[in-house]
């Protein structure tokens, strides 16, 4: 099993939702963060207040799934959240070794 | 005896039974109690029992505040009465006795139930005993008044709380179980149950009922705050002592009534004073005053006048005064008079979750929000107003932002704004979304994305109304819709937008009259003249043109504290010229002079005393350099709170640096002064970027309200 992460731009967010489910995906964890990679960030001021944007706004996705669909998943996104920009994100695969149900107590793949 | 709302004879269709059985000391009771108790157990009636002496009672009730609110309503059921009386008796003379003490605890618990419960008028599944607005509430209010310390609309009580007695029997019996709280699903079954025509309307039923016992309820806590922070009855004078704090207003034991002097016949601006009075000082509007004025008051003419129109917006955005206020015009029947729009959103429910208040309430939470922010706008008076009118289309089927432009209009019209200010208005109604939802879900390194702002918006004061709106909106929506993430997104988009408007935009412009130099002027002296009319007072002073001109008339003004509503001032030859329209009916020109002639001649010290009217809770100012300068000279824009003395500070500072003021628009805009000076140095040009910036910290600095001198530096 794999968990994929994926953080991607926010206006992306509906798009990729779409392309996700569209992969067979039925859940995922959403969330709203802030960081920043190679876009960097930068501090404006305007009429005397300073606004500090050096973090930039970015929607964070984390679906477990099977070997074989992490694949489709991440291909999903990273085509559905493309803009060509700087900025666009990053999505990876990192090996998951346990998944368990907390209703049922279901185990491993039973469990996605 | 029964206790509680079997005490009070109101049980529910599922309630308990209350019973105690109460004894004198060294009396065995139980073989009483068994006879009482298994009886009733074997009916299945569900009881709530306790076996007690005299002593204990009284004992129960001092150690607990619950126990000695349930005991106020004791009822004989069975036994020797005079016990019964005597408890009674007893209960209620130490209920008396102890209330100065006992009801900040009592408040502390019925504060801490509304911050777990929510409040009956705007929870999604409300509880009709317990939340704000609740039963329980009116049991404290009656419990209040039990105290004799204040007093109560009883009739209006009672005919509250026995209407939601009923709602809660109807409840009961649709839900064949003791519950107090109405599910989404039960509304349908209730309006047929009440005899109403729909689950909306037993909505709107139920809520109301929460609303007034809300409204009750405020009102009468802070008349017990009143009557707790009063001295001892002997020092007190036997008629109310009258405050008086505006024409015709005056505070009489924490709450703003009518003077003698009032004529709510011929005064139609009269409620709006009371009203906005009460507001900022944050104390109770009478309720009683409220109705009066609903009642007699003349209506409003059409458009309105401009004293009405400043009162509304210092009214709107006088912060979490407006609240009580709003809440009062409301009841009273005063708000449908002068707004009937606001029947629209009246209690209307949301459509989404997210939202904590009904449409009415979180309108009036976006206008304390947006009291906050007023400073970040030219126009505090098109954002207070946009906040009250934002969602004014809700309840249609179209969508609210596009139903609403057209009622924003019509109301901003009636209120008597200037065109320019309508279209602004109705602007940012239509498009009060387009920020908030164009920065989640657009591109903003798109070109495109930035430009549907800019074509929106057109302007980029519309845009920091916008922004300040949307903000305001969030915030007032709950906390999560403002968050450090959102309001990121949105100001990006907001600051990329604004690079592309801040071009081409013009200060306002100088209106100049060609005036005719007088001889006296030409000779060297200064000539003051006073025109009336139908809004008040226009002041022309014509002089040689001076650094520090304008600072020494606006000191004139000041220690008189004659309010300054607008001012302009332009050079003419080498001749200053300055109109100031003043709120003061009856002015002497002769007096000005007098005035004027000795603060030039350094005879009244203006810095010292002026600079201790700053008022010490207001926003801080925001003094900046306006990009778009002219060629010929430097714009300066301050934005301030309204007090006496605000011109003058400014122009003093700037006659300190020996910048001279070729004109100025001085305006206020409900509780904000707006005020734009045309600098150059005194030998003609513009200020250097350097001077600029010092020009712009020396007035901040004197328009703040200084907390230690700093001397060089």
């Amino acid at each position: 099993m794999k968990l994929v992460t994926a953080v991607i731009k926010p206006h992306k967010w509906e798009d990729t939702r779409a392309a996700i489910e569209a992969a067979g995906v039925t859940g995922m964890t959403v969330s709203e963060v802030s960081g920043y990679g190679r876009q960097k960030g930068h501090t404006e001021t305007y009429r005397g207040a300073e606004y500090d944007i050096a973090l930039v706004p970015k929607i964070r996705i984390e679906i477990i799934a099977t070997d074989e669909d992490a694949l489709a998943i991440v291909e999903a996104i990273s085509a559905a959240a493309r803009t060509g920009k700087i900025g666009d994100g990053k999505v990876w695969v990192s090996p998951v070794e346990s998944v368990v149900r907390v209703r049922t107590g279901d185990q491993g793949e039973a469990a996605l | 005896m029964a206790v509680g709302g079997y005490g009070r004879s109101e049980l529910a269709p599922y309630s308990d039974l209350d019973v105690v059985l109460v004894s004198d000391e060294g009396v065995d009771v139980r073989s009483v109690a068994e006879q009482v108790w298994y009886p009733l157990w074997d009916s299945g009636a569900r009881l709530d029992h306790s076996v007690r002496t005299m002593p204990e009672m009284v004992a129960a009730a001092d150690a607990d505040l619950k126990v000695a609110l349930g005991l106020l309503d004791v009822r004989h059921l069975a036994g020797d009465p005079n016990l019964t009386l005597r408890l009674r008796t007893t209960m209620l003379a130490s209920w008396r006795r102890t209330a100065k003490e006992r009801l900040p605890a009592l408040k502390a618990m019925v504060w801490a139930r509304h911050e777990a419960v929510g409040e009956v008028a705007h929870l999604s599944v409300p509880d009709i005993k317990e939340a704000e607005g609740g039963l329980r509430d009116a049991t404290v209010l009656k419990a209040l008044v039990a105290t004799w310390m204040v007093d109560v609309p009883h009739v209006e009580l009672e005919r509250v709380r026995l209407t939601m007695l009923d709602v809660r029997d109807a409840l009961q019996d649709n839900a064949g179980r003791p519950t107090d709280r109405i599910n989404p699903e039960q509304w349908s079954d209730l309006g047929h149950a009440l005899g109403l025509a729909d689950a909306r309307a037993a909505q709107v039923h139920v809520r109301e009922l929460g609303r007034r016992i809300t409204h009750l309820s405020h009102l009468t806590w802070r008349r017990v705050d009143a009557a707790l922070a009063r001295p001892a009855p002997n020092q007190r004078a036997r008629r109310p002592e009258l405050t008086p704090l505006a024409a015709g207003v005056a505070l009489a034991n924490g709450e703003v009534v009518l003077d003698r002097s009032a004529k709510p016949a011929e005064d139609p601006v009269l409620l709006l004073r009371a009203a906005t009075v009460a507001a900022e000082h944050d104390v109770v509007l009478a309720p009683a005053t409220a109705a009066r004025l609903a009642r007699e008051g003349v209506p409003l003419p059409t458009p309105w006048p401009a004293e009405a129109r400043q009162l509304l917006v210092r009214l709107l955005a006088s912060g979490r005064g407006l609240l009580g206020v709003w809440e009062t015009l409301e009841e009273t029947g005063a708000l449908s008079r002068a707004l009937p729009e606001w029947d629209r959103i009246r209690l209307l429910p949301h459509a989404s979750a997210i939202h904590r208040f009904t449409v009415d309430r979180h309108v009036v939470e976006t206008c304390i929000e947006a009291s906050a922010l007023i400073r970040q706008v030219a126009r505090p008076d098109v954002l207070m107003v946009s906040a009250l009118l934002h969602d004014i289309g809700k309840g249609s089927l179209t969508e609210h932002s596009v139903a609403g432009e057209p009622i924003a209009r019509e109301v901003a019209t009636r209120m008597g704004f200037a065109p320019d200010a309508v279209d602004l208005i109705a602007r940012l109604v239509r498009w009060h979304l387009v920020l908030a939802e164009t920065a989640t879900t657009r591109d903003p390194d798109d070109p495109s994305t930035v430009e549907l702002i800019a074509r929106r918006l057109e302007s980029a004061e519309a845009l920091d109304l916008l922004l300040a709106l949307s903000e305001a909106d969030a915030k007032a929506t709950s906390p999560k819709a403002w968050s450090s993430w959102r309001s990121g997104l949105i100001r990006d988009l907001a600051r990329r937008a604004r690079a592309t408007l801040d071009s081409g935009v013009a200060p306002p412009p100088i209106v100049t009259d060609d005036v005719p130099i007088p001889q006296e002027v030409r000779r060297g002296s200064a000539a003051i003249t006073v025109d009336h009319d139908a809004d008040g007072t226009r002041v022309t002073v014509i002089a040689p043109d001076r650094v520090g001109l304008l600072a020494d008339l606006a000191a004139m003004f000041a220690l008189q504290r004659i309010p300054v509503r607008a001012a302009r001032a332009w050079a003419q030859e080498q001749y200053g010229v300055s109109v100031w329209e003043v709120g003061e009916p009856d002015l002497d020109p002769a007096v000005l002079r007098t005035r004027y002639e000795a603060v030039v001649a350094g005879r009244v010290e203006a810095a010292q005393r002026l600079r201790r009217a700053a008022p010490a809770d207001a926003l801080e100012p925001t003094v900046a350099v306006r990009p778009e300068a002219s060629s010929h000279a430097t714009v300066l824009e301050v934005r301030t709170g309204d007090w006496p003395g605000v011109v003058y500070l400014a122009c003093a500072a700037l006659a300190d640096l020996d910048i001279a003021v070729r004109s100025a628009h001085v305006d206020t805009l409900g509780p904000q002064a707006v005020d734009v000076f045309y600098l150059q140095e005194a030998h003609a040009g513009v200020l250097s970027d350097q001077r600029a910036a010092e020009a712009a910290h020396a007035v901040r600095a004197a328009l703040t309200r200084p907390v230690t001198q700093v001397e060089g530096s």
